[in-house]
């Protein structure tokens, strides 16, 4: 009986830990990765990061493919790094933004430095 | 019975999901290099006021990828959380630079704005101190406001009697109308001659274009550009005083000379 128990658990455990059962779909996981890509792309991330913005795409693909195949565990963890890719790229994209218009900004306070110099 | 088949059946299945789960390698060398860039990261003043959020999620991530490495399994679900860490890792550092940059931003618009102001007062003072310039220069002249603008005079007396010969006199007075109009290269004058009723119309109305002439001939010879002056003979019209008495016969013989506004416009009888 004991072992019975024993065995049972261990199966249990096992079970849990390489899964089987395909769970919850990612729903919220593939809402959250759309939208990240979305807003990355929005905020011009395709011109400032093409690589890691082709990369979540590819994954966003491959779980819609695992999705299907109701491989949903391995569907969230695409989905999840798919995530991260655009919302670091986006980062990066405004980070862009700012270095750019610091240039801006640079540039015409040499053109006024210039200018105030040819008046003296 | 039952219980030998269900311990037999454990120790088979127990085979099947180690076997499936592979074996853990001693180490993650993945992991333990997030770990490090973690480390650094915390440790860096910049990256933890600007990234906490995703610190502290980067940390999550590595409890779970080491948490699952210890249970010793798949390398891809470790890997995964290890790409999770990584990838919040590189977010905070992005955050802390472009935080950084922002204050340069701030600073290099302040300096611009800054800049602006400085020029601004620079123009303004420079436009107050021609202005004074200029209100000087029209003092000299004894140049007059009226309703044609700024116009000064020169008496009868400058003049030869009945003649358009400018005196010595008449010529430094002159001159100093061209050391303005060399100074202020924007403006432009009109010469206007008259005289008093005696004698005939058509002779003074040559008199009046004669004198004002001479006047333009003194501004050419100090080197004022022909198009600067203009020229005009209105004889016995437009008198300042009466005719009737000596004192205003020599008043109403004179020449006028119209200054012009600052872009060169000249106001006209």
């Amino acid at each position: 009986m004991r072992s019975r128990v024993i065995s049972l658990l261990l199966f249990g455990v096992l079970v849990t830990g390489c899964a089987t059962d395909p769970g919850p779909k990612p729903e919220e996981e593939r809402e959250a990765a759309y939208s990240a890509v979305r807003s990355a792309d929005d905020a011009g991330a395709m011109d400032v990061e093409p690589s890691i913005m082709n990369t979540a795409r590819e994954k966003l693909e491959a779980a819609q493919v695992l999705i299907e195949e109701q491989r949903y565990a391995e569907a969230r963890q695409l989905l999840e790094e798919a995530t991260l890719d655009a919302r670091l790229a986006a980062s990066r994209t405004s980070t862009q933004q700012v270095r750019n218009e610091l240039g801006d900004i640079q540039a015409s306070i040499d053109s006024l430095r210039n200018n105030l110099e040819n008046q003296q | 019975m039952n219980k030998q088949w269900f311990t037999s059946g454990s120790v088979i299945t127990l085979a099947a999901l180690l076997s499936a789960c592979a074996s853990a390698p001693e180490q993650h060398q993945g992991m333990l290099d997030t770990r490090a860039a973690y480390d650094t990261a915390v440790d860096n003043p910049e990256v933890a006021r600007n990234g906490l959020s995703h610190l502290r999620d980067a940390d999550q991530a590595l409890d779970r990828a080491e948490a699952l490495f210890e249970e010793g399994a798949a390398t891809d679900l470790i890997d995964h959380h290890v790409y999770r860490a990584n990838r919040h890792i590189e977010i905070a550092r992005e955050n802390a630079l472009r935080a950084g940059l922002e204050e340069e931003l701030a600073a290099a618009e302040r300096q611009r704005d800054d800049l602006r102001i400085r020029i601004g007062e620079r123009r303004a003072q420079v436009a107050e101190m021609e202005a004074r310039m200029l209100r000087e220069q029209m003092d000299r002249l004894q140049a007059e406001q009226t309703e044609r603008g700024m116009v000064m005079t020169l008496g009868d007396v400058l003049f030869d009697i009945n003649e358009a010969q400018l005196k010595p006199a008449g010529e430094r007075t002159v001159n100093r109308l061209a050391e303005f109009m060399k100074e202020f290269e924007n403006y432009r004058v009109r010469v206007e001659g008259y005289t008093d009723s005696i004698g005939e119309a058509d002779y003074n109305q040559m008199l009046s274009l004669e004198r004002a002439e001479s006047v333009r001939a003194e501004l050419l010879a100090a080197g004022i550009a022909p198009n600067r002056i203009l020229v005009q003979g209105f004889g016995e019209q437009y008198p300042k005083a009466s005719n009737n008495t000596a004192a205003g016969r020599q008043e109403n013989r004179r020449v006028e000379i119209v200054i012009s506004d600052r872009d060169g416009n000249i106001g006209s009888r």
